[in-house]
């Protein structure tokens, strides 16, 4: 066996059992953020996939406490977990909101923007699966141009362009926002360390693969969520109060169309909306770019 | 484990909804239908090593930087690393997966830094004390070498017999010493015979007859093959014709030779005509070698051409010298003109004589170098069948039991590589046999890694600058730590090398890491694949079935 030590927070928690499909993005995520936050920490989870796969009624896969809240509260009912544990002198303990896209871009986004002007001390999570999985992937304001979903079926798929929460956040200047990938560990895990150890509201913005939701293979959600980076859907950056950008990872800028064409949710894009996504992505990126050369922390 | 709370009444109930239990009972496994499973592909270096290194094996210990436990993992197999790191023709790289990725591992260079380095340190590893057993090993060329060595290593009292003064065979006498230099074949054999006991200048047949060495336990004989072929050309044995071995052997022996304005045809394409055309015209010969087939049919290693082709050495092919007459202090050499015409048994297209269009040509020495045959006129009793394998029928009986024979003098591929697996397979074997035990060879892999396995996803390519140059630069380096550099691109085919991708990306947490390897937990695992996708080594795979 190799000399790296065992990761044992999870592993020797017995992280087994849970409901997830086959393949799910989501619990790579959630076990390896909670190996870096470890045992002094609250997750608080609205409604989603990763509340509802945590375990069934009285069981919880999860080895810290795990507070199930409504839908659209999960900002406000993090920012209370904090007040009480400042009150009761357990500032140290890390309050973990964990929430879907639906969650975040959508019916939290008032609560959320409400923490976030507030500066609360919360570390909060999106996993983005880019759409309403649980209730049978309904789309959200996270689904991306083009995506097939049960309310934007092959007749009419989704024409609106996927929100942009990181710029809402920014627009925050909250001290610390990053995205991650699960095919990107290392840095995924950097991120929530760095994360950790700043104070105020913490934004992860983290990709997460969904195959019954996204048609496609459980073998591939790693392959895809590397596909993502690589082709500049989704790039690893950080950001420090908003301002200072800093990518984490230079992808090498594969065509767009190889990462489509792992996932039959985008089975039914047309070439014109495949062309423009390519060039959004461009531009995207380009601008990323520009702001991370022009910030004096650019160094990766 | 957790266990699996049922709440019987309302009163049971807590009055908050908390939890009480974790989800360890809920045994996901049987939602799999398929399972992650070691494939067990052997990578293709391994598999095309004639003499059976474990390669893929002392890259990964080179790449952590353990040096002498990568020198002592392939001298396991290969006693030879600094030999084999400079004449081997590299078999290994053929098919390495690496190739049609950026450019095959260099791994003969990897070998002959490991080599190198084994010398420059004086390494030797210990030897253990002899035990009561003697064994008789007739000829020092590598399959004798590696015999003597193993058997030696394996408690055997060896004595090593060859009727040359130095040992190595082929190696000292056969290759010229710009391929293979003298200082490095010396330093590599005395770590090779340590504890051997050597017998120069002993020809069996000569000095002694095969019942002499009655009084041995058992004898390996391995005197290879060097009976230069006859051309049958008349007028072969006309003076200033001389066989391309004979020629080799009296370089090596330190005669001084002079063929400054001579003009030299040599006749032949394999290895012998090459290292002839090359030590004759580094001895000033005007070279001209005559090969009656074409380029591709050339039994001569693919490197040999190239770098003779690199010389001012002029090749003429399709053409045979079917009659050789002196003039007086020269030589004339009457040749047809040759054609391909039908493919014969080795799948070769065969010479034929295109009539009409014969030619002369006037040399002042002529080297026959069309191949070599064993040479077993010394050993009672011993005879080969058409077949080139050989009949101890008429051995005495007394010895026949205790013969064992390998190397070149057998019908297998002529090789460094393949005369040093038949050395160190026949210690095994008569280890085996002097314990009286019965010997079983171990068990091949032969399901081999190809680069559909790998996921090249977890490397990256050399810029093209690098790969241009890495060949060469690899091949004049002396410094062990390019060996280490060049290692850690080995893709580790069909071989974990302990990356934890698995173990990472699981969403079930159902890979364990265990001392022993990698597993599955088949109580949890859902069968998703991505462990197996996700391997860089293609180490897992993917199999039917919800196996338990
Ligand atoms: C010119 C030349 C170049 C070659 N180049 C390469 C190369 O670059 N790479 C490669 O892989 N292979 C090469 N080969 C092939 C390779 O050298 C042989 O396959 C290999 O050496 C065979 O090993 P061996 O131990 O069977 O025999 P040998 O190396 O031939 O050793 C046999 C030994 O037994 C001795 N002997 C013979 N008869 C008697 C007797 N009656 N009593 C006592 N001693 C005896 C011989 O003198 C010799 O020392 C080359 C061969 C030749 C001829
Ligand atoms: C107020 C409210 N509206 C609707 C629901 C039903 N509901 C439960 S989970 C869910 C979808 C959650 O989507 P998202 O946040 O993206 O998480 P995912 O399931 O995709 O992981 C919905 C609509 C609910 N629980 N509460
Ligand atoms: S990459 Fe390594 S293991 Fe694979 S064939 Fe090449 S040398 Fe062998
Ligand atoms: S990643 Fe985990 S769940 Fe998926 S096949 Fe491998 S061991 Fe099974
Ligand atoms: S993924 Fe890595 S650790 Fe797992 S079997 Fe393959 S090589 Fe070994
Ligand atoms: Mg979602």
């Amino acid at each position: 066996m190799n000399d790296r030590p065992d990761y044992e927070f999870c592993a020797s928690h017995d992280l087994y059992g849970h409901t997830a499909c086959p393949g799910c993005g989501e619990k790579i995520l959630f076990r390896h953020v909670l190996d870096v936050l470890g045992p002094e920490t609250i997750v608080v989870a609205p409604a989603g996939c990763g509340a509802v796969t945590d375990g069934v009624f009285p069981h919880s896969l999860s080895p810290v406490p795990y507070l199930h809240v409504p839908f659209g509260a999960t900002p406000s009912a993090a920012a209370g977990v904090r007040a009480g544990l400042e009150k009761s002198g357990r500032s140290h303990v890390t309050v973990l909101a964990w929430a879907g896209d639906g969650a975040t871009f959508d019916i939290g986004m008032g609560a959320l923007s409400a923490i976030a002007e507030r500066n609360e001390n919360v570390l909060y999570v999106c996993y983005d699966n880019e759409a309403y999985m649980n209730t049978g992937m309904q789309r959200s304001s996270a689904t991306p141009t083009g995506s097939w979903t049960t309310t934007t079926p092959a007749s009419r798929l989704k024409e609106e362009p996927k929100k942009d929460i990181d710029a809402i956040m920014a627009a925050h200047r909250i001290p610390y926002l990053a995205t991650a990938s699960p095919a990107f560990l290392d840095d995924l895990k950097a991120k929530v360390k760095r994360a950790r150890e700043i104070k105020g509201l913490r934004f992860l913005h983290l990709y997460s693969p969904c195959p019954p939701g996204w048609k496609s293979d459980p073998s591939d959600s790693i392959a895809i969520a590397r596909m993502a980076v690589e082709s500049n859907v989704f790039p690893l950056y950080e950001l420090y109060d908003g301002r200072r950008l800093r990518i984490t990872y230079r992808s090498a800028s594969v065509p767009v169309a190889e990462y489509l064409k792992l996932q039959g949710r985008f089975r039914f894009i047309s070439d014109e909306d495949a062309e423009k996504m390519q060039s959004e992505v461009e531009k995207n990126y380009a601008e990323l770019m520009s702001r991370h050369e022009k910030s004096e922390i650019s160094k990766i | 484990m957790s266990k699996f709370v049922a709440f019987k009444t309302l009163a049971e109930m807590p009055e908050l909804p908390v939890s009480e239990a974790r989800m360890s009972w809920n045994k996901t496994g049987s939602w799999r239908s398929s399972t992650p499973a070691h494939r067990g592909k052997l990578p293709p270096c391994n598999f095309n090593c004639p003499a059976g290194e474990d390669i893929r094996g002392y890259l990964d210990l080179m790449k952590r930087g353990k040096v002498a436990e990568a020198f002592n993992l392939l001298t396991e197999k290969n006693p030879l690393p600094a030999v084999c790191g400079r004449v081997c023709y590299h078999p290994c790289q053929t098919d390495c997966n690496r190739q049609s990725f950026d450019t095959e591992l260099q791994i003969r260079s990897v070998e002959r830094l490991i080599g190198d380095w084994g010398i420059s340190k004086a390494y030797r590893p210990e030897l253990p004390p002899v035990g009561p057993h003697k064994v008789a090993v007739i000829g020092a060329g590598p399959a004798g070498l590696a015999a003597a060595h193993y058997l030696r290593q394996r408690r055997v009292s060896v004595t090593l017999f060859d009727e040359n003064e130095k040992p190595g065979g082929i190696l000292e006498y056969g290759i010229p010493s710009y391929r293979l230099d003298k200082d490095t074949l010396k330093a590599e054999l005395d770590r090779v015979l340590d504890g051997v006991e050597f017998k120069p200048q002993k020809r069996l047949g000569r000095d002694m007859e095969l019942r002499d060495l009655a009084g041995y336990d058992a004898i390996f004989l391995a005197t290879g093959a060097h009976k230069s072929k006859k051309m049958f050309v008349s007028g072969e044995d006309t003076k200033g014709v001389e066989s391309g071995l004979g020629f080799l052997k009296r370089i090596n022996s330190g005669e001084n030779i002079d063929l400054n304005g001579k003009q030299v045809a040599v006749v032949g394409g394999g290895n012998t005509a090459c290292d002839v055309a090359r030590s004759a015209c580094r001895l000033g010969g005007q070279v001209t070698v005559l090969y009656r087939r074409t380029e591709n049919e050339m039994p001569a290693f693919a490197e040999e051409i190239e770098e003779m082709k690199a010389e001012p050495i002029d090749l003429e092919f399709l053409v045979a010298p079917f009659k050789i007459e002196s003039t007086g202090n020269r030589l004339k050499l009457s040749c047809h003109r040759m054609e391909l015409g039908e493919p014969d048994e080795d799948g070769r297209r065969r010479p034929v004589v295109v009539e009409g269009n014969d030619f002369d040509m006037t040399v002042d020495q002529v080297f026959a170098a069309i191949g070599e045959d064993p040479d077993i006129s010394f050993a009672g009793g011993l005879v080969y069948n058409a077949d080139w394998t050989l009949d101890l029928s008429g051995v005495e009986d007394n010895l026949r039991d205790k013969l064992f024979i390998g190397g070149d003098i057998l019908p297998q591929p002529r090789t460094v590589p393949h005369a040093v697996a038949s050395g160190r397979m026949a210690a095994e074997q008569i280890d085996a046999f002097l314990k009286g035990v019965p010997f079983e060879p171990a068990a091949r892999v032969t399901e081999v890694a190809g680069a559909e396995d790998v996921n090249f996803a977890y490397f990256s390519r050399l810029n093209a600058a690098r790969r241009a140059h890495l060949r060469d630069e690899l091949k004049s380096s002396s410094d062990i730590s390019a060996a280490a550099d060049e290692a850690n691109r080995c893709l580790s085919c069909g071989v974990c090398f302990e990356c934890d991708n698995c173990y990472n990306f699981c969403p079930d947490l159902a890979v364990v890491r265990t001392p022993g390897g990698y597993r599955a937990n088949l109580d949890y695992c859902k069968g998703c694949g991505i462990c197996a996708k996700e391997c860089p080594s293609g180490t897992l795979g993917m199999q039917g079935g919800r196996a338990v």
